[in-house]
């Protein structure tokens, strides 16, 4: 296994050369498809993953945006308010983000087939003016560059966030928080009506020809209005009585404007506007009414009672009869738009665009993947295999081939709470939803090997939070109805109960307790007696309100018998995190680690695993942090969807992370923690020296990496600091190939001083001197040839001071030496004239980026000692504070602290 | 389905007009809409109260708890409307220097309960319980008890015990009050949703609902005395009957399609033994009453989805519930419900602001 690593090392690594070396001539993408690993779809991964579980293709995190397809039928665009995605229409392959500096808040293609016009948001909002000018931009569809753009100006005093294309783009719905609603001439950017006191962010409807327009609402109900006589033809009044259904939603007109179709209190339904009269009433929920081209046609998609996905239905525009029915797609579908030739249905789902043949009513872009955002992942004993959750159905995956194995299909909710017996066997689901609600969740027991249902029973009043396997095959099981269970999953028999907790758990690595929050910490309780074997008080705070006892978001067991991890909520939606390291045989807390810059959200249904199987590394809300010293090492951003869920292999190699793009990635734990710690090094500072440390710590694993990253390093990734991790290692021939590309900035051989001064290993002691001595005489070589000039050359103060503050240095080793009997005193004057020069200019730029590089220029003006250099020593100290030498000089003192 | 089968078809009950209260021939009684104080949109029935003894009503009213929501009371035996305390505005708050006040007092109420045997009223504002007194002689009159003034940042639920020396006041903890001082002698170290918690007449013994299970804490100890588990769902209501021997348990099973399945378990509590399981009916319990002796149990059901509500009854050594045809002018179903002890006498308060009291005739074939 190390030799493959090293080999894959080896392999990035000449990649990297071959692709950072300027002269290399190889085409840039050839380039970069060597460099990326791949999934199975042939898109690539991101750097330090191994594996893609599912797509990529026709997938979008968290979307619920409008779609739309461009005439030509090759690209789609979805439009939401996180992000706008445009795909290739054929495979479903992302295509570039669309090139623009500002928010899109609505996007379409126009019928000529060349446009993509985007309605985009520059943030130019006046909080006197209570209008929001916004963007119209004419966009190439193929590159997305701006062909023009005019401005327009909304009511909205905030972005009108709602906004439409309506017509093929012809018009612009415009509508935010500020209570009216806009309709614009997307040509002529003009403004044709407002109608204000209209309820915020509801969706409008106008018909083709733009006479008529559709808006409803909670509070004012169902208003179709005539737009040139500028009255309204159609009232109808929400309930009062029922603020939460009692309004209309989502008014659809036709496009001749005859029929508006909208969801009432009752249901989906159409009136004839100019009578008022009932058409047709589908007698169910439904919304997203939209036409086919054409107009004979138009489809909706009808709501059930739970978020359970219903197939779109198909009807007649002129009888109002469903046509077709749709097949069951996987996820709800929150909005639709048909392709411009009408044979095709595009639809966007939680985390999917789906595209559906209206002929069929099958979707045909069905990919072998989850549909929605993975809400658990867990891997299996043997390390190869991993069990994902999502709101469909669990699947089974192989990790090396980047393959599905098998989906289990059978729950009425989404299964995210998942485990696998220790022996490898047995999977168990458990169901629930997000939001809780006191509805039957169901456990259910699966063979692995053949994915056939054992049993199935109801295991919790509420969602089933979590699941273990204890050794001896028992399973533990936490729901929302603040219970934990032990069940006997052969028969579904309870053996036990304890209540009331939290509904979380973690099951002690022996199977016999498990650690619940109690009401101001953990305890770890007996699971045959409920009894107390342990209390941690004090690691949490009981909360002010009355629902949820105290502020705990997570916490967890690392490696038994030892540690322990707590998440805290420390306000609304942000965490702190604390690793506890506990003696299990003693019973004493040994240590406390606080995690660094730790903020973020932890769900209350985080399903995660935080703490990797050797306990040195800590996943959560997104992030990575090294347990021992509570560094940040790595930000899971949100190219790859945003992650929602952590699981380590059992031998902690691999760690696999749920996106909600609907995929799994598996990472190399090993890579990315090093890559963390390296992006943590630094010269100075408590941190820098700490992931210096832990780095030399690491072994002869880090060495290949380290001396990777240091080969090609840009000079701003602190090379110096790897190489004293590197010279604390001992590997004599890395050493050297990685000083040979130190750069002789002050900053490294300062850092290299510090190291020296701090280091208790006599041997590495050594070492360190002989680099700075090699970089010194680097300096030296560069730098006297010039010192000796100062006086007489005018060239030489500018090169010396081109030489940026590596000069400071080798100044002061020329001071620092006796002055020779042969050097007149004249010429010794003029060099300190010339230092004086020199170091003066470097200071009153003010831009030392390091302070001891700060202190060390005072140091060498303190040697030079002539009035003016005195001078200069006068205005650092007590200087008036205007002074930029005085600001540099406190802001060095302040960040050295003494 | 058999239980929605209008009691008057089966002949096993039925219901008389109390045309004799308010003087209205029509089939069931209705106290008349305050249009002449409220807009016709706020004066839905929000909750209902009404004594053991069926002597008193008091009805909350409004557009919803929380938007300028109002107390009426009624005596029963005359039909008459009485007075508020303060001419006009019997809510929340009587200090003049509270903003609440001045704007009209728009504040959060929650549930009415009273008791006859004490003629007290109390109810939940933002901040304090209030508890008000009906007196029969000489002339029917509503006065302020008193308040008990409550610091919470969640809602407030509270019960009047039947003698009257005691208050119960759930909000972020529960407690107990003695009257008329309103010192707190008591704290059950639960903290609950305060929908689910329900004290015993006598005051000793209080029940705490907690998802499919309930606690029974001993007052005096303040400890769990016993706990009933296993519900049949989500507990929803809790009521005691009258001679404190009985609880009854409302519970609402969503299975994972979330149809939703209103149960009730009869307990006999003190020796934690399940009496009788009542059987399963469709739709949530959202007002839950026992009779006396805990035989007969009434409940108000409310549909989550389409909101239909209604009323079910059933004795215990019956196989189905029974519906009581109980409906407004537009054919919805009641918003809450209220009934004196004995399960005889119940008023149903609607959206349009009327009330129904009805007169149930329980079959005497046992």
């Amino acid at each position: 296994m190390s030799n493959q690593r090293t080999s894959l090392f080896a392999v990035v690594g000449l990649l990297l050369a071959l692709s950072s070396g300027g002269a290399a001539p190889l085409p840039k993408e050839a380039a970069n498809e060597k460099r990326q690993a791949v999934d199975r779809f042939g898109d690539p991964l991101p750097e330090f993953a191994i594996a893609r579980l599912g797509t990529t293709r026709w997938r979008q995190p968290l979307h619920d945006g409008q779609v739309s397809m461009s005439p030509d039928g090759k690209r789609i665009v979805s439009v939401s308010d996180r992000a706008t995605i445009v795909w290739e229409a054929e495979t479903g392959k992302r295509l570039p983000m669309i090139p623009t500096e500002f928010r899109i808040v609505a996007a379409t293609f126009l019928a000529d087939g060349k446009t993509l016009l985007t309605l985009e948001d520059p943030d130019e909002r006046d909080s006197d003016r209570k209008s929001t000018p916004m963007l119209v931009r004419h966009r190439d569809a193929a590159t997305g560059i701006v062909r023009k753009e005019g401005r327009i100006s909304t009511a909205s005093t905030n972005s009108p966030f709602n906004s439409r294309f309506a017509v093929d783009g012809k018009f612009l719905l415009a509508s935010g928080f500020s209570g009216q609603l806009e309709v614009f001439d997307t040509a002529s950017r003009e403004r044709l009506h407002s109608i204000d006191n209209f309820g915020t962010g509801t969706i409008a409807s106008i018909s083709d020809d733009g006479k008529r327009l559709a808006l409803a609402d909670e509070s004012l109900g169902l208003q179709v209005h005539d737009l040139a006589q500028k009255k309204r033809i159609l009232h109808m009044p929400a309930d009062p009585g029922d603020p939460v259904l009692g309004g209309y939603w989502a008014p659809k007109l036709s496009p001749d404007g005859k029929w508006v179709i909208a969801l009432a209190p009752q249901g989906l339904r159409v009136w004839e506007v100019d009578t008022g009269k009932l058409r047709r009433d589908f007698g169910n929920r439904g919304s997203w009414v939209t036409y086919a081209p054409g107009g004979k046609q138009f489809a909706f998609v009808p709501f059930e009672r739970v978020a359970n996905a219903v197939g779109i239905c198909l009807c007649d525009a002129e009888t109002f009869k469903i046509v077709r029915q749709f097949e069951k797609p996987e996820t709800s579908i929150r909005n639709i738009a048909f392709s411009p030739d009408g044979k095709r249905i595009l639809a966007s789902e939680e985390s999917s665009v789906s595209v559906w043949d209206v002929a069929a009513g099958k979707q045909t872009n069905r990919m072998v993947s989850h549909g929605a955002a993975v809400g658990a992942v867990v891997f299996a004993p043997d390390g190869r295999h991993i069990v994902s959750g999502s709101q469909d159905q669990p699947i089974l995956w192989d990790i090396e081939r980047q393959s599905l194995i098998r989906r289990f299909p059978g729950h009425n909710l989404p299964a995210l709470a998942l485990a696998i017996s220790p022996d490898g066997k047995t999977l168990a689901t458990g169901e629930g939803l997000p939001f809780g609600g006191s509805h039957e969740a169901s456990i259910r027991i699966w063979n692995l090997d053949d994915g056939r249902l054992r049993r199935e029973f109801v295991g919790h009043l509420s969602s089933v939070n979590a699941l273990e396997f204890a050794r001896d095959g028992k399973l533990v099981s936490g729901g929302s109805d603040e219970r934990v269970c032990v069940w006997d999953p052969e028969t579904g028999k309870r053996l036990f109960l304890l209540r009331p907790t939290a509904g979380h758990f973690a099951l002690a690595p022996d199977g016999k307790s498990a650690l619940v929050p109690a009401s101001d910490g953990l305890e770890l309780r007996d699971l045959l007696s409920g009894a107390i074997v342990r209390s941690f008080a004090g690691l949490a705070k009981p909360r002010e309100d009355s629902r949820s006892s105290t502020n705990l978001a997570s916490f967890g067991f690392g490696a038994f018998p030892y540690a322990i991890y707590v998440m805290r909520e420390r306000s609304n939606s942000e965490c702190d995190g604390t690793l506890v390291r506990w003696n299990a045989a003693t019973g004493e807390t040994t240590r406390k680690t606080s995690l660094k810059n730790f903020s973020g959200h932890i769900g209350n249904l985080d399903r995660s695993q935080h703490l990797s199987p050797d306990g040195k590394i800590l996943a959560a809300a997104g992030r990575l942090w090294d347990s021992e010293t509570g560094m940040l090492l790595h930000s899971f951003g949100y190219q790859d969807g945003g992650t929602t869920t952590f699981a380590f292999s059992p031998d902690g190699k691999r760690l696999a992370t749920g996106h909600n793009e609907s995929t799994v990635l598996v990472w190399d734990v090993q890579r990315l923690r090093l890559a963390g710690l390296w992006s943590n090094l630094s010269p100075i500072g408590d941190a820098g020296k700490a992931a210096s440390d832990v780095l030399a710590a690491s072994g002869d694993e880090c060495v290949p990496f380290l001396a990777d990253r240091v080969r090609h390093a840009a000079r701003r990734e602190l090379p110096h600091a790897a190489t004293i991790a590197l010279l604390r290692s001992g590997k004599q021939a890395e050493q050297f190939r990685a000083i040979g590309k130190l750069e002789t900035t002050p900053a490294s051989v300062f850092a290299l001083q510090l190291a020296e001064a701090a280091e208790s290993d006599d041997d590495v002691r050594g070492r360190i001197r002989e680099v700075v001595d090699t970089l010194l005489a680097k300096s030296m070589q560069k730098a006297a040839p010039w010192l000796r000039k100062v006086d007489s050359n005018p060239e030489a103060a500018e090169r010396l001071r081109e030489l940026g503050p590596a000069a400071l240095l080798v100044i002061r080793r020329e001071l620092d030496r006796p002055v020779p009997k042969k050097r007149d005193g004249l010429d010794h004057v003029r060099f300190r004239k010339g230092a004086l020069e020199a170091v003066e200019a470097e200071l009153r730029a003010g831009d030392l980026e390091n302070p001891h590089a700060v202190l060390q220029a005072i140091t060498v003006l303190t040697r030079i000692d002539t009035p003016a250099a005195r001078d200069v020593l006068q205005e650092l100290r007590n200087g008036p504070a205007e002074s930029p030498l005085a600001r540099t000089a406190i802001a060095a003192k302040k960040q050295v602290g003494k | 389905m058999n239980a929605e089968t209008p009691m008057r078809t089966r002949g096993v009950a039925f219901l008389i007009a109390l045309s004799s209260l308010f003087g209205s021939g029509t089939a069931f009684a209705q106290v008349p809409r305050e249009t002449t104080i409220f807009p016709a949109e706020d004066t839905a029935i929000i909750s209902l109260a009404m004594g053991g003894e069926g002597r008193w009503l008091a009805a909350l009213t409004g557009q919803s708890a929380i938007h300028a929501p109002t107390v009426r009371y009624w005596d029963l035996k005359t039909g008459k409307r009485l007075d508020p305390p303060n001419s006009g505005r019997p809510a929340a708050n009587e200090d003049d220097a509270d903003p609440d006040a001045r704007s009209g007092g728009d504040g959060p109420l929650t549930t009415l309960r009273m008791t006859d045997r004490s003629g007290l009223l109390v109810f939940g504002t933002d901040r304090a319980v209030k508890v008000q007194r009906f007196r029969a002689a000489p002339t029917p009159e509503v006065s302020n008890a008193g308040d008990i003034r409550v610091r919470t940042n969640s809602s407030l639920e509270t019960q009047v015990s039947e003698d009257g020396s005691r208050v119960l006041v759930a909000a972020d903890k529960i407690a107990i009050h003695d009257l008329p001082d309103g010192n707190a002698i008591g704290m059950i170290p639960a903290s609950r949703r305060p929908a689910l918690v329900c004290a015993s007449p006598d005051f000793e013994t209080i029940a705490v609902g907690s998802h499919q299970d309930v606690d029974l804490y001993d007052l005096p100890t303040r400890k769990v005395r016993t706990s009933l588990l296993d519900h049949r769902g989500a507990v929803e209501r809790l009521a005691f009957s009258a001679d404190g021997k009985i609880l009854a348990v409302g519970s609402t099973r969503l299975d994972s399609a979330y149809r939703e399945f209103a149960n009730v378990k009869l307990w006999d509590h003190a020796a934690g033994k399940e009496i009788a399981s009542l059987p399963e009916t469709a739709r949530t319990a959202s007002g839950l009453f026992v009779d006396a002796v805990g035989n007969r149990v009434l409940m108000h059901t409310t549909a989550c989805f389409d909101r239909q509500t209604g009323v079910q009854m059933i004795d215990r050594r019956d196989e189905k519930w029974v519906a009581l045809d109980c409906k407004d002018a537009q054919g919805r179903g009641p918003n809450c419900v209220a009934a004196n002890s004995s399960l005889t006498l119940v008023a149903a308060g609607f959206a349009d602001g009327t009330i129904h009291l009805y007169e149930i005739r329980w079959p005497t074939k046992r």
